[in-house]
């Protein structure tokens, strides 16, 4: 279950990726969604009270996945009579939305209420993405004991398949200069202010670079969006700033293939599934420890302190002048990604859980 | 090991912080925007100031446009309540929390620019000294511009140089470049490469695994061969067994053939003699109704007490065709013999289709047989009724009449030879003269006489076999009928000794006597004489 069943979300990959897993192993697998975005018709049911009742069977799991408030959903749990598996994404504090949207605002606090209440759902095992958001749930009264660390289910390895879109590539090469990458949607916990000021001090200090930022935009954020074009120009890199919007896996692919770092000064993350990208497709990462991208990156980064602009810059010219660095760099992601979050790590570690739900 | 392996994450970092010390450290360092957390803190305010001052310009607003009057009382009412009550809604509080958040960052970005204070009080200090030394270097440059002036111009020649080795080496960068991004995929190509190489691995193993299978197979194959190849090596020894057996067999086989085919040739020649014996009585039987029925026919005639030497010319036509087929010979046998005179025609000068030939006593015809198979013009005579019946069912032209009496009604000259075989030996000696002179006189000039009678030099002819026909008189010496043929007109007379006994049934001995004898009785049986007229 879920609140909104939509692609290319990380959230919408994790429960596919669920799905799909669950059904190569013979399990029988429904999703529910109060919305469902029609790329995914026919792939998921709109719940509805009046019909379903799938949570009063006691040979049903019933997987919710929390990452904001839901009415429906927390009534379905206060019912449940199933096995009940609650799969924590973490809810962004509402102050990084206060100054840009209400309506976020408020459903970021009824997210927060709402982590609180199925805190508190009895019998029910809490799988997280990251020890970040374990703390996060322990925080509100869950026991650590029922609380495990379940990697999401990506789409990594089929973006990897995905054929290179050669007319970005082309107008990558066209640019002639570095490239700094960083994909997510734009959003006022991503750090977009952070790293437009990175590229700006490494433009006036370093040398010349780009910044691509693929992702979309909610029009509910365009004062968050103008702001960020405002300070581009402010800083005088306006020009060297690509907001690409959302982008195909082809054109994502090609992204990553063009870029020499990955840049991400994100001031709170869940988990973060982009740095996967990044390791796998074998782009230095630069970061900043903040939330849960320390966790995720373990050592095959560059992770400097929240603030150390300084470092940041300097890391990002090793990445751009440095093959043997870089290289050194990409070699380590690439490990990383193979040795913790390869799928078949995520698979075997998410069928053990379930069948430990299952039987508890 | 490569530069990738040796290089660490923690190493890289370490090289960082020496890197922005050795930047944060240096005086001369200045630019648009220090590089410090100050431009960082600094960006944030004015984000959030940018915000602010959106969000400000909300605080307030009606909704949209409302389509009812009741909807228009309401917003109006509640944009009074707004105004009234502006500073207990959550707006206030919210734009004050933004507002206490922007202050913070203020407070922050002072502190900042407090402890910056001492980093430009030394800046101050390093500009003031540099001004002296650039006093002091001022003296200097007026030195330095005369040899400026010639540098300048190789430092012209050298910019352009420069120029060209920039834009060799933006070449250069952009190949590298292109250079990295071909080895990122060759990277990523050389992963696939380790996934397929496992594959081969895997595939590999099971080759070897089919390999040895087969290798144990073939060894096994092997050997069966070589049991087979024993066992057949067995069967070639039956087989060489087995065919000396069966050359055994066959010998014997052979052998009793032999015996086989001896024993009935003898039988076959048994039953030959049966058959001529058994025809011989058939005729005698058929001889014997033909003198009744003639006896029945003759009565009352008196005639003459018969010599008892003299057998009936009845009697004797068909006891003289018993006798050529018991003794003279089959029909085959005589064409095979008489064959060796066509030479002799040959020699004459006769040519087949135009010369007549004429046969005296032709008998079963065999003579006229083998001339017309030459292609000659024949015409035969015998006196006895059964051998000319039996000529003409041959086809062949045969008149029954007596031989002198046939010749005389010939016209003179008109034959091309005349033959006689195993005739004058039945005539008394002056028939034999006129039947000579008959021959002389039909024949044409250059004509050809051929007698063949038997050889009475032959000791076993003159005593015995000649004797096997009773209707033979006398042998006629081969000289003597030379002389009379000589005597009586012809010419060029050639004797030819003929048909000698097998040499199976010689005397083998190599002594005198065994010749004479061998020459005596085994010698020519028959002889004849061509005798040309002038």
């Amino acid at each position: 279950m879920t609140p909104h069943f939509v692609p290319y979300d990380a959230i919408g990959n994790d429960i596919r990726g669920m799905a799909e897993h669950l059904q190569r192993n013979g399990y029988r697998v429904n999703i529910y969604a109060e919305g469902i975005h029609s790329a995914l018709n026919g792939t998921a049911e709109i719940l509805d009270l009046r019909r379903h009742s799938f949570w009063l069977d006691r040979d049903v799991l019933l997987i919710y996945h929390h990452s904001m408030g839901w009415p429906l959903g927390e009534t379905v749990l206060s019912q449940a009579r199933c096995h009940v598996a609650i799969k924590h994404h973490n809810v962004t504090p509402p102050v990084f939305f206060q100054p840009y949207s209400e309506d976020y605002t408020v459903a970021c606090k009824a997210g927060q209420l709402a982590t609180s209440t199925i805190a508190r759902t009895p019998d029910a095992k809490f799988w997280v993405d990251s020890q970040f958001n374990a703390e996060n749930l322990i925080d509100n009264g869950v026991q650590s004991a029922n609380c495990y660390v379940l990697p999401p289910f990506h789409w990594t390895e089929r973006l990897a398949e995905a054929p290179l879109a050669l007319d970005i590539v082309q107008s990558c090469k066209r640019l002639d200069t570095t490239i700094f990458l960083f994909v997510g949607g734009i959003k006022p916990n991503k750090g977009h202010a952070r790293l437009i000021q990175a590229l700006a001090t490494y433009v006036s200090q370093i040398n010349d670079a780009v910044l691509i930022l693929p992702g979309g935009s909610d029009p509910r954020l365009a004062n968050y969006v103008a702001g960020l074009r405002t300070l581009a120009v402010q800083l005088g890199v306006a020009s060297k700033i690509i907001f690409a919007g959302t982008v195909s896996d082809s054109q994502l692919r090609a992204y990553y293939f063009c870029a020499d770092a990955f840049l991400c000064l994100s001031e709170h993350e869940g988990f973060c599934v982009p740095l996967l990208e990044a390791m796998r497709f074998r782009v230095p990462v630069v970061a900043h420890a903040c939330t849960a991208i320390p966790e995720t990156l373990g050592e095959a980064a560059l992770i400097w302190d929240k603030g150390d602009l300084a470092s940041i810059v300097e890391s990002l010219a090793i990445c751009a002048e440095h093959d043997d660095h870089r290289r050194a760099l990409a070699e380590a992601g690439c490990q990383r990604y193979i040795h913790h979050y390869a799928p078949a790590r995520i698979e075997d570690k998410f069928i053990s859980l379930v069948e430990e739900a299952i039987e508890a | 090991m490569s530069n990738t392996e040796r290089v660490d994450v923690n190493d890289i970092m370490r090289e960082i912080r020496d890197r922005v010390r050795q930047r944060l450290a240096d005086p001369t360092f200045t630019n648009n925007l220090p590089y410090s957390n100050l431009s960082s803190l600094s960006a944030e305010l004015r984000l959030k100031l940018t915000a602010l001052q959106a969000f400000r310009e909300q605080i307030g607003s009606l909704p949209p446009q409302p389509p009812t009057l009741r909807a228009s009382i309401g917003a109006v009412i509640s944009q009074f309540l707004r105004r009234v009550l502006f500073w207990q809604y959550e707006e206030a509080r919210t734009f004050h929390a933004i507002i206490a958040d922007f202050s913070q960052h203020l407070v922050s970005m002072v502190q900042v620019i407090t402890s910056d204070s001492d980093h430009y009080e030394r800046v101050q200090s390093a500009i003031r000294t540099a001004s002296a030394r650039i006093d002091e270097l001022s003296q200097k440059v007026g030195h330095i511009e005369a040899t400026v002036c010639s540098a300048e111009k190789q430092i012209q020649r050298l910019a352009d140089r420069l120029d060209s080795l920039e834009n060799e080496q933006h070449a250069t960068q952009h190949i590298s470049a292109e250079l990295i991004k071909v080895n990122q995929s060759v990277t990523e190509a050389l992963n696939r490469l380790d996934v397929v190489k496992e594959q081969y691995t895997v595939s590999t193993n099971d080759l070897r695994g089919d390999i040895d299978a087969l290798r144990t197979s073939q060894i096994l194959g092997i050997a069966e061969s070589r049991e087979a190849l024993s066992r057949l090596d067995a069967v070639r020894q039956q087989c060489i067994v087995s065919t000396d057996d069966l050359r055994s067999t066959i010998d014997g086989l052979r052998t009793s053939q032999i015996q086989n085919t001896t024993e009935l040739k003898e039988e076959a020649a048994r039953l030959s003699r049966y058959e001529l014996q058994t025809r011989r009585e058939v005729v005698l039987q058929h001889e014997r109704i033909n003198s009744l029925l003639l006896s029945v026919r003759r009565r009352p005639e008196a005639t003459a007490p018969p010599n008892r030497d003299d057998v009936g010319d009845d009697v004797m036509v068909g006891l003289y065709l018993s006798l050529e087929d018991a003794f003279r010979g089959s029909p085959g046998e005589i064409r095979n013999r008489v064959r060796e005179h066509i030479p002799v025609l040959e020699r004459a000068g006769l040519k087949p289709g135009q010369d007549l030939v004429i046969d005296i006593g032709c008998g079963r015809g065999e003579w006229l047989g083998v001339l017309t198979e030459n292609g000659y013009l024949t015409r035969g005579c015998d006196s006895n009724a059964l051998m000319v019946a039996k000529c003409r069912e041959q086809g062949l032209d045969v008149v029954q009449a007596d031989a002198l009496q046939f010749l005389r009604s010939l016209k003179e000259d008109s034959v091309a030879a005349v033959t006689a075989f195993h005739v004058i030996e039945h005539l008394p000696f002056s028939l034999m003269l006129e039947f000579i002179d008959a021959s002389l006189r039909v024949l044409r000039p250059g004509g050809i006489l051929l007698l063949e009678t038997p050889n009475p030099q032959n000791v076993l002819v003159a005593s015995h076999n000649f004797y096997i026909d009773p209707t033979h008189k006398k042998p006629v010496p081969m000289i003597l009928l030379q002389f009379i043929v000589e005597a009586r007109g012809f010419c060029n007379i050639q004797p030819t000794a003929l048909h000698p006994y097998p040499e199976t049934m010689l005397l083998q001995e190599s002594s005198d006597v065994a010749k004479h004898f061998n020459e005596y009785f085994y010698g020519p049986q028959d002889y004849a004489i061509v005798a040309t007229k002038p």
